[in-house]
C-alpha cells in the first residue's frame, strides 16, 4: 500500500513538473505596448489560452512595455513578475501568482562611486530610489549598499558638481558607479534641480563637508589654499591668531580637535609657526569637520573631528598638477598602476626661501630662515571585487636656523595602510594600521667663543594605531557601523643634552606609555520616513603604563610620592562610556529639524607654556594625576533650503559643560619639566552659543553668511577668586562673508570679510611702585578684550585657454584642439583695507618718564599681495 | 651667479617684509574702569629701624596721575608675645616704629585699618637662620652665556628651606632695579650642591670698582612677591602671549603687596 502510494505520488509530481514544463515551454509571440501588469495577463490569458490564478498584488497596477517573438513563456513572466516582486507557479493548468514571503524579497545593490576621468572616490555621494524614497550616502571610501524590496527600481546617484547618473536594477549585484563632473556651473543648476537637499535628509548636523575644488579660489594668505584657513569661516570655528591654521571649535581649545589624515592624527597641524596648514590641498580629495554630533566611530578628543582623506590618485591615465606661489612651490603626479585597478599619487611642496639665500652664500645668511617641506603619498590597489588596499604617508618637516648657530626643526609623520574589504554586498570593512609621529628638534651652537657649548633638545610624540571599521546596510531601515581598535602612545616630553666647555649635561624626561582602547557601535534607524532615530555607545579604556617614575602630588603641587613602574606596568586604567544620540525629523522636503547629544572623552592634553600654541609644546597622557576630561554637548538645529535647494539655511543652538579641564599655575613651566604635572590645576568649563549658515550653493554667486553668537567660561578654584572666567577663545560674536563670482568662463572673483570680536585677555587696570619698581595691576583674569578684528581679502582666479586652434594637416582646415595643459593664475590680497588688527599687545612704561604705561600694539600682514600659477597636464 | 645672488635678495627681503610686516605702535586702549586698590609694602629686619610699611592707592594705568599716598592709616605691628606696636607716619604714607626689635624666628602680624575700609592683616615670620656670605669671587666668563660675574658664596644651612635676594651697591651707590626681571632671588629648594648666588649682568663695572653684595635670607612671602612679580609684565595675544597675572602677595584677595622680613649679610669685592 505504501508502495502504491509512493509510486502514485511520485508520478503525480512527474506529471505536474512535465505539465509545468510543458505550459511554460511553450512559445509564444506577444507585446505589449504600455498596459499595466493585469492587463498583459488578461492579454495572455485570451491570447493564449492559459489561465492565472492571483490575488489583487499592488505590483499589478505597474505598467508594462515589451515585445516577444516565439519566446518560451518563462521568459515572458518572469520579465512581467519577477522584476516586481511576484513569483509564479504552475499549479494544476492554472499559473499561480504569490508574493515570496522570504529574505529574497528584497533586493541590495551595493558598490564603489568615483569620479569618471581620476577614479578618485567620491564620499558621501547621495544614492536614492525616489519610488520607495529610500537613500543612503556612500561612505569614506566611496562605498554603498542600498536595500529595496523585490522588482525593479530606477537608482539615481547624485553629487553636487557632478551629472545625476541613473541606473536600473532589478536583482541583488553589484554596481560601480562612475559619475562624470558637470563642469559648468549653468547647467549643474539644471541637472541637480530636483535634488540637492542632502543637508535635509542627512543623519548628520553641526558638520561641515569642505569641498577642496570649490573653495580653491577663495583668497588666503599668501595665495596658498588652504583648507584649514577655510574652515575657520564657518560658524562656530575661529581662527586662533592672524594668518594661524589652529582653530577652536564651539569654544573648545587647540588640542580639543582631532585632525585625522588618512586616519592618522596630526599632532601639530602648522607650518611655519602657524601660517601655513600642513594640508596640501592638491592632495586632498575629501574634508569632513564635525563640530558636535560625532559619530561613535571618532573618539580621543573632546570638541571636534576634521577627517582628512587624501587623494588615491588618478587610474584612468598619468596626470601632473602643480603650482608656484611666491612663498612655496608644489607638485603633485598621478598615475595609474594598473588602469582601474590602482593608482599612485605623490604630492610635495616647499618653500624656497631658503635655498635660495643659500645660494647668496654670504655668512650669517647661509642656512638662516625659515623653510618647510611635505610630501603626500598614497598607493591603492584593487585585489579583487571584494578587496582594495591602501597605503598612505605624510612627511613633513619645517625648519628655522640662523647660520649654524641655532637650528630648530619639527613635522609629523605619519603612515596609514588600509586593508577595504566587501563581506557581503551589505557589510563593509576597513582594517587600519596606522602609525603617526611629531617630534622637534632644537640645536643651538654658540660659536662665537673659545669654548664651544652646544645645547640639543628633543621631544615628541609617537602613536600606534590598529583598528577595525565595520559598516553594516542591514536593510532599508537600518545601517550599523561598529569596529574596534587600539593605539599605543608613546609621549618623549624631553631629552636635553647641554655640552658647555667640554663637560656634558644631559636631562632626559621619562617616556610616559599608555594604550587606548575603544569598542563602538552607531545604529542609524529610520523609524518613519520623516524620522531617523541615530544612537550609539562608544566604550573607552585608557591605560597608563611604566616604565618610569610616577609621582604622586599634594593639592599645593608638591610631591607626595614617587614609584618606580617596571615596563607595561599598569599605572591607571580609566574606563569610560561616551553615548551618542542624533535625531533628524523632517518636516517637508526642504525643511528638518535635528536634535544631538554626545559625549566626548580626551585622553591627551598639550601643555604650553603660553597661552597659544608653539611647536615646542608637549603633549602627556592622562594619568594618576591627570583625569581624562569630558565634554557634554547638546545641540538643536533647523534646517531650511530654499530656491530648489540652492540657498541652505541652518540655524543650531548648542550647549557644551566640560570636566576636567587643564589650567595652570602662577608662573608655570611645562616643557621640559619632569615634573610637569604639579604645574597644572583642573576645572571645569562650559561653552553656548548660536549660529546661524546661509549658503548659495549654485549659480554665477556662490558662497556663504556665517555668524556664531557665543559665550566660552572656565572654573578653576585657583584662578579668578574661582569665579567663572571667559577663556580666551571666548568671541562673542564672529561674523563671516565668503563669495565667489564667475565672471566669465576663464574669470573667478572671489572675497572673503571676517569680523570678530576681539580675544578675551588679561587687561590691566591699574599701576602702582613696589619695592621701586613700577608695576601694573590686574583683577580678572581674561576680564578684558583685545580689540576687535577684521578683514577682506579678495582675488582672482583666470583660467589659461583649454582649446587651442590648430591646422589639420590632412584636411587643411582649422581645428580645435583641447590643449594639453590646463593652467591658471591666481591673484590675491590679503587684509586689501589694510587694518592693524592686533596679534599682540604689550604695556610699557612711557617714554617721557611720566611712571604712566602706553600699550603697545603689535600687528602682522596690513595688505599682503600674492599671485601663484597653477598648471595641469 | 651675481644675478642669483641679487634675486635672491630681494626674494628674502620679500618674504621678511610679508612676515614680519609687523608694525608696532602705541594705542589709547579703552580698558575696564576699576576702583583703586590699596597698595602695601611692608617690611621687617633685625636693625634699629629695621620696618617701614609704605601705603598707598593704585592710579589709571594709561594716566599720568602721581599715586595717592594713603595718610592717617592705623598700622600695627604685633609680636608672637602680643606685643603690639603702633607704627607713626613719618613721612606722607609711611609708617615706622623704632622701638620694634624682630628676632629670628619668630611670627609678626601686621594690621593695617583704613578709614572705613576693612582690616588689611598678614604675618611673617624672619628667618630662623641668619646666612652669612662665606667669601666673594669675580668670574670675567660665567656660565653658559659666560658673562662677567659676582660669585657670592655661602653656606646654605641644611635641612631647612631658605630663599635669598642679592642686592649690591658700586662705590656705595645702591643699584636699585628698574625692572622685575633686574631683581635678584634664589631658593635653595632648586640648588643641588651650589651654595652659591651669581650675580650677572655686570657689564658696566669697571676694573677698581668696589662692589658691595647685600646677602638678605628672605622669609616665603618676601620670595613670593619678588620671585612673581615679573608675570606682571607680558604680552597678551599672539604666539609669545602669556596671561599676566598680579604677584603672589599675602594680604588678602584685594591688596596688591606683601608683608616679609629678612636678616642680612654684607661684603664687599673689588673688580680686579
Amino acid at each position: 500500500m505504501k508502495k502504491f502510494l509512493l509510486i502514485l505520488t511520485l508520478s503525480y509530481t512527474t506529471l505536474l513538473c512535465q505539465g509545468q514544463k510543458d505550459l511554460l515551454d511553450k512559445k509564444v509571440t506577444i507585446s505589449f505596448e504600455n498596459v499595466t501588469i493585469k492587463q498583459a495577463i488578461q492579454q495572455l490569458e485570451s491570447q493564449e489560452k492559459i489561465s492565472f490564478a492571483y490575488q489583487n498584488f499592488t505590483q499589478l497596477k505597474k505598467k508594462v512595455t515589451s515585445s516577444y517573438s516565439s519566446q518560451p513563456l518563462r521568459r515572458v513572466l518572469q520579465d512581467l513578475f519577477e522584476k516586481h516582486g511576484l513569483s509564479f507557479k504552475v499549479i494544476g493548468s492554472k499559473i499561480t501568482l504569490y508574493e515570496p514571503r522570504n529574505s529574497k524579497n528584497k533586493i541590495t545593490i551595493s558598490g564603489s562611486i568615483y569620479d569618471a576621468l581620476t577614479g578618485e572616490a567620491l564620499i558621501g555621494c547621495v544614492v536614492y530610489e525616489p519610488a520607495t524614497g529610500h537613500q543612503i550616502t556612500s561612505n569614506q571610501f566611496g562605498f554603498y549598499s542600498l536595500t529595496l524590496p523585490a522588482g525593479t527600481h530606477t537608482i539615481i546617484v547624485s553629487y553636487l558638481g557632478y551629472q545625476k547618473y541613473a541606473f536600473e536594477a532589478h536583482s541583488s549585484g553589484k554596481k560601480n558607479v562612475a559619475l562624470n563632473s558637470s563642469s559648468e556651473e549653468i547647467k549643474e543648476v539644471v541637472a541637480t534641480a530636483n535634488q540637492g537637499n542632502e543637508n535635509i535628509t542627512s543623519n548628520e548636523m553641526s558638520s561641515n563637508q569642505i569641498d577642496v575644488a570649490k573653495v580653491s579660489s577663495i583668497p588666503v594668505l599668501l595665495g596658498e589654499k588652504d583648507v584649514m584657513k577655510i574652515a575657520q569661516l564657518l560658524p562656530g570655528v575661529k581662527s586662533s591668531g592672524e594668518g594661524n591654521s589652529g582653530f577652536y571649535v564651539r569654544g573648545g581649545g587647540v588640542d580639543q580637535n582631532l585632525i585625522l589624515l588618512d586616519d592618522a592624527p596630526i599632532y601639530n597641524a602648522s607650518h611655519l609657526l602657524g601660517f601655513f596648514s600642513i594640508i596640501n590641498s592638491d592632495a586632498i580629495n575629501h574634508v569632513k569637520l564635525y563640530k558636535g554630533a560625532i559619530p561613535a566611530k571618532y573618539g580621543g578628543r573632546l570638541s571636534s573631528v576634521m577627517d582628512i582623506r587624501m587623494k588615491d590618485g588618478n587610474d584612468q591615465k598619468p596626470s601632473v598638477t602643480g603650482g608656484i606661489g611666491l612663498i612655496a612651490s608644489k607638485l603633485t603626479l598621478e598615475a595609474p598602476i594598473k588602469k582601474g585597478n590602482g593608482s599612485l599619487l605623490i604630492a610635495g611642496r616647499r618653500t624656497y626661501a631658503d635655498l635660495l639665500l643659500n645660494l647668496a652664500s654670504e655668512g650669517a645668511l647661509r642656512n638662516s630662515g625659515l623653510a618647510f617641506y611635505d610630501l603626500n603619498m598614497k598607493a591603492n590597489y584593487k585585489l579583487g571585487a571584494n578587496d582594495r588596499i591602501f597605503l598612505s604617508g605624510y612627511i613633513g618637516r619645517d625648519k628655522l636656523g640662523f647660520a649654524d648657530i641655532f637650528n630648530f626643526d619639527w613635522g609629523n609623520t605619519t603612515t596609514t595602510l588600509r586593508w577595504n574589504h566587501i563581506h557581503k554586498n551589505q557589510l563593509f570593512s576597513n582594517t587600519s594600521l596606522i602609525y603617526s609621529n611629531y617630534d622637534y628638534q632644537i640645536d643651538a651652537v654658540d660659536e662665537f667663543t673659545a669654548n664651544e657649548s652646544s645645547l640639543s633638545v628633543r621631544s615628541g610624540i609617537g602613536d600606534f594605531h590598529l583598528k577595525r571599521d565595520y559598516d553594516y546596510y542591514l536593510n532599508s531601515k537600518n545601517t550599523l557601523s561598529f569596529g574596534l581598535g587600539s593605539i599605543y602612545h608613546i609621549f618623549k616630553p624631553g631629552q636635553v643634552e647641554l655640552i658647555n666647555t667640554g663637560k656634558s649635561f644631559n636631562e632626559h624626561i621619562d617616556n610616559k606609555h599608555a594604550l587606548e582602547s575603544s569598542l563602538y557601535f552607531y545604529h542609524s534607524y529610520n523609524w518613519s520616513t520623516k524620522t531617523t532615530l541615530n544612537y550609539g555607545l562608544r566604550f573607552n579604556n585608557f591605560t597608563q603604563f611604566g616604565p618610569g617614575e610616577i609621582f604622586t602630588y599634594h593639592p599645593d603641587g608638591s610631591i607626595a610620592s614617587s614609584n618606580q613602574y617596571s615596563k607595561f606596568e599598569k599605572v591607571i586604567s580609566y574606563n569610560q562610556l561616551s553615548p551618542r544620540l542624533l535625531i533628524n525629523h523632517k518636516l517637508n522636503a526642504s525643511a528638518a529639524i535635528k536634535a544631538s547629544y554626545a559625549r566626548t572623552n580626551q585622553y591627551l592634553h598639550l601643555l604650553s607654556d603660553l597661552t597659544s600654541s608653539t611647536p615646542i609644546d608637549v603633549w602627556l597622557p592622562s594619568s594618576n594625576n591627570i583625569k581624562p576630561r569630558i565634554a557634554d554637548q547638546f545641540t538643536i538645529g533647523y534646517f531650511k533650503n530654499l530656491h530648489n535647494n540652492n540657498i541652505e539655511c541652518s540655524t543650531e543652538i548648542y550647549y557644551r559643560s566640560s570636566q576636567n579641564d587643564v589650567n595652570y599655575r602662577s608662573d608655570h613651566q611645562v616643557i621640559l619639566n619632569p615634573l610637569a604635572e604639579n604645574q597644572l590645576l583642573f576645572g571645569a568649563g562650559r561653552a553656548y552659543g548660536v549660529e546661524f549658515l546661509v549658503k548659495k550653493r549654485k549659480g554665477l554667486l556662490t558662497g556663504w553668511m556665517g555668524y556664531s553668537l557665543s559665550k566660552s567660561e572656565l572654573q578653576f578654584d585657583q584662578i579668578n577668586n574661582g569665579n567663572w572666567f571667559n577663556a580666551k577663545q571666548d568671541r562673542t560674536h564672529e561674523f563671516s562673508l565668503v563669495s565667489m563670482f564667475t565672471l566669465s568662463k576663464r574669470a573667478k572673483l572671489s572675497s572673503s570679510w571676517v569680523y570678530h570680536t576681539g580675544n578675551a585677555v588679561t587687561m590691566p587696570t591699574s599701576r602702582y611702585t613696589i619695592g621701586g619698581i613700577q608695576t601694573i595691576g590686574y583683577t580678572e583674569r581674561n576680564g578684558g578684550r583685545m580689540p576687535a578684528y577684521h578683514r577682506l581679502d579678495i582675488g582672482l582666479s583666470l583660467d589659461g585657454k583649454n582649446n587651442t586652434i590648430k591646422v589639420n594637416p590632412q584636411t587643411g582646415k582649422d581645428e580645435i584642439v583641447p590643449k594639453k595643459v590646463h593652467s591658471n593664475w591666481t591673484f590675491s590680497i590679503y587684509n586689501i583695507y589694510a587694518r592693524n588688527n592686533a596679534y599682540s599687545i604689550y604695556f610699557r612704561p612711557k617714554a617721557n618718564n611720566s611712571q604712566s604705561f602706553e600699550a603697545v600694539q603689535t600687528s602682522l600682514f596690513s595688505f599682503v599681495p600674492s599671485i601663484n600659477y597653477n598648471f595641469k597636464f | 651667479m651675481h644675478k642669483t645672488k641679487y634675486i635672491s635678495r630681494i626674494l628674502f627681503t620679500l618674504c621678511l617684509l610679508t612676515l614680519i610686516s609687523a608694525c608696532e605702535r602705541a594705542v589709547n586702549l579703552n580698558l575696564k574702569n576699576e576702583a583703586s586698590h590699596v597698595v602695601v609694602e611692608a617690611e621687617l629686619h633685625p636693625a634699629a629701624g629695621g620696618n617701614y610699611v609704605l601705603l598707598h592707592r593704585t592710579t589709571k594705568v594709561q594716566e599720568d596721575a602721581q599715586p595717592e599716598a594713603i595718610m592717617g592709616a592705623k598700622v600695627i605691628i604685633t609680636d608672637q608675645n602680643e606685643n603690639a606696636f603702633e607704627l607713626t607716619e613719618i613721612e606722607a604714607g609711611k609708617y615706622q616704629n623704632i622701638n620694634i626689635t624682630p628676632l629670628s624666628g619668630e611670627k609678626y602680624k601686621l594690621q593695617i585699618q583704613i578709614n572705613g575700609e576693612s582690616e588689611i592683616t598678614g604675618e611673617t615670620q624672619l628667618p630662623t637662620d641668619y646666612v652669612k656670605i662665606d667669601s666673594l669671587s669675580y668670574d670675567s666668563s660665567y656660565g653658559i652665556l659666560l658673562n662677567p660675574a659676582i660669585i657670592c658664596h655661602l653656606i646654605d644651612p641644611p635641612g631647612t628651606t631658605n630663599y635669598y635676594r642679592i642686592r649690591y651697591a658700586v662705590n656705595g651707590n645702591l643699584m636699585v632695579p628698574t625692572s622685575a626681571y633686574d631683581i635678584i632671588m634664589s631658593s635653595d629648594e632648586t640648588w643641588e650642591t651650589e651654595n652659591m648666588i651669581a650675580i650677572e649682568y655686570l657689564e658696566n663695572l669697571s676694573s677698581g670698582d668696589l662692589v658691595t653684595i647685600y646677602l638678605m635670607n628672605v622669609d616665603s612671602s618676601y620670595f613670593n612677591y619678588y620671585s612673581t612679580l615679573t608675570s606682571t609684565d607680558r604680552n597678551v595675544g599672539g604666539i609669545l602671549g602669556t596671561n599676566p597675572e598680579n604677584p603672589t602677595g599675602n594680604l588678602g584677595e584685594n591688596v596688591f603687596g606683601y608683608f616679609g622680613s629678612y636678616s642680612q649679610d654684607t661684603m664687599s669685592i673689588v673688580i680686579p
